[in-house]
């Protein structure tokens, strides 16, 4: 939409809101399961150089929320 | 009249119907059988349910709604009229003096608890040259006055309560039951209406204080069975003495709330979610704040003509 993402979970038939950032991060764990350092690594991939610590705790911050909402769950570390 | 339907025409065949089997009342995409068994509250009923089409059966039927009296004594003693939907409901028996009241919040929660054929958003719902207009709003912010403010200055009338959305289509289908109007709006559409014939008589001492019904326009029953696509969303803020504006939501912000003003949404699931997402991306939505009911009805205009105008 034009200020924000919209999605709908499945499971839980909530909806939730996301902005550009959240929307980057949840596609790069949608893509496959990722620990938080891959996910990191992802974002350094993309944005072309290492995160800062500011932008590091925006993206534990964010991983937390969606955990919050149910939109992520845990894996196993096999 | 209902297309390929036959409807029953003969007052004392209709009065025979309702108070015995029950009437077949077809409104929209939902069809009711009621009985009643008092004949004042008959009386009333049949005054606010003047001109709608009643069905010779056999029909496919959605709904029962049975008021009685639960004993002999409750039906002349102290009268009581009870409700029963067959539905698993739960009401107070009202006194009869309250019986349309009782019949009417019946039908109402009928819907409400048991529509999962069309998404229902608690919400006015008017249309003119094809655009449809949703009104949603909570009980008491004014969304029935303006509703029925629109459809006696030219709108199409197809509900102050109930917006019915095919999830498939996106077509808004109507549902044009009286009218419920409280306290000081009974007032103010008698004065817009100019005929205290469309009215039903004033229910004192509600919890919501006074209410009153008003029929919806004869061209609006007769047109129960047109759909029409949504084009613009209106959440109304009657404040007096406010300065009349129109405020456009984001799109983001107009889902949500489109989901908030939902009564099944949680019930039909992700058809629900794409409808709904889908009016957000291509509906204009805006607050709309305004002190009077002429005030607010030129605002949905101007809304409405400028998209009609874009």
């Amino acid at each position: 939409m034009d200020d924000a993402h919209v999605v709908y979970d499945k499971r839980s038939g909530y909806s939730q809101a996301l902005n550009d950032f959240a929307r980057e991060i949840f596609a790069i764990i949608e893509e496959k399961p990722r620990r938080l350092s891959d996910v990191e690594r992802e974002l350094e991939s993309i944005l072309g150089g290492p995160l800062e610590s500011d932008l590091k705790k925006m993206v534990e911050k964010t991983v937390a929320e969606f955990d919050k909402m149910g939109l992520i769950e845990p894996m196993n570390s096999a | 009249m209902p297309p390929g339907k036959k409807c029953i025409t003969d007052p004392d065949t209709i009065t025979k119907n309702l108070s015995g089997k029950g009437l077949l009342l077809d409104i929209g995409p939902i069809c009711t059988k009621v009985s009643i068994k008092f004949p004042s509250i008959r009386e009333d009923f049949l005054h606010i349910y003047k001109g709608y089409p009643f069905l010779e059966g056999p029909a496919i039927t959605d709904y029962y709604l049975e008021a009685y009296a639960r004993n002999f004594y409750r039906r002349y003693m102290r009268p009581q009229v009870a409700i029963n939907t067959y539905m698993r409901d739960d009401f107070i028996p009202l006194p009869d003096s309250m019986g349309l009241l009782s019949v009417e919040m019946s039908l109402n929660w009928q819907v409400a608890f048991g529509c999962k054929s069309h998404i229902l958003f608690h919400a006015g719902v008017v249309e003119k040259n094809g655009v449809g207009v949703i009104i949603p709003a909570i009980s008491g912010s004014g969304k029935s006055t303006l509703s029925a403010g629109l459809a006696y200055d030219g709108w199409r009338f197809f509900s102050d309560e109930f917006g019915m959305l095919d999830q498939n289509t996106g077509d808004l289908y109507p549902y044009p039951r009286p009218i419920s109007l409280k306290n000081d709006s009974i007032a103010v559409m008698k004065a817009w209406v100019g005929n205290d014939e469309f009215f039903s008589r004033e229910y004192h001492g509600t919890p919501k204080g006074t209410i009153c019904y008003l029929r919806p326009p004869m061209a609006s029953i007769a047109a129960m069975t047109e759909p029409a696509k949504p084009r613009v969303v209106i959440h109304p803020v009657f404040k007096r003495d406010a300065k009349p504006e129109i405020k456009t939501l984001t799109k983001t912000m107009a889902f949500f709330r489109l989901v908030r003003s939902s009564a099944n949404y949680g019930d039909i699931g992700e058809p629900a979610f794409h409808a709904l997402a889908k009016i957000a991306e291509d509906c204009i939505s805006c607050e709309v704040t305004y002190s009077s009911l002429e005030e607010g009805i030129a605002l949905v205009n101007k809304v409405v003509d400028e998209i009609s105008d874009a």
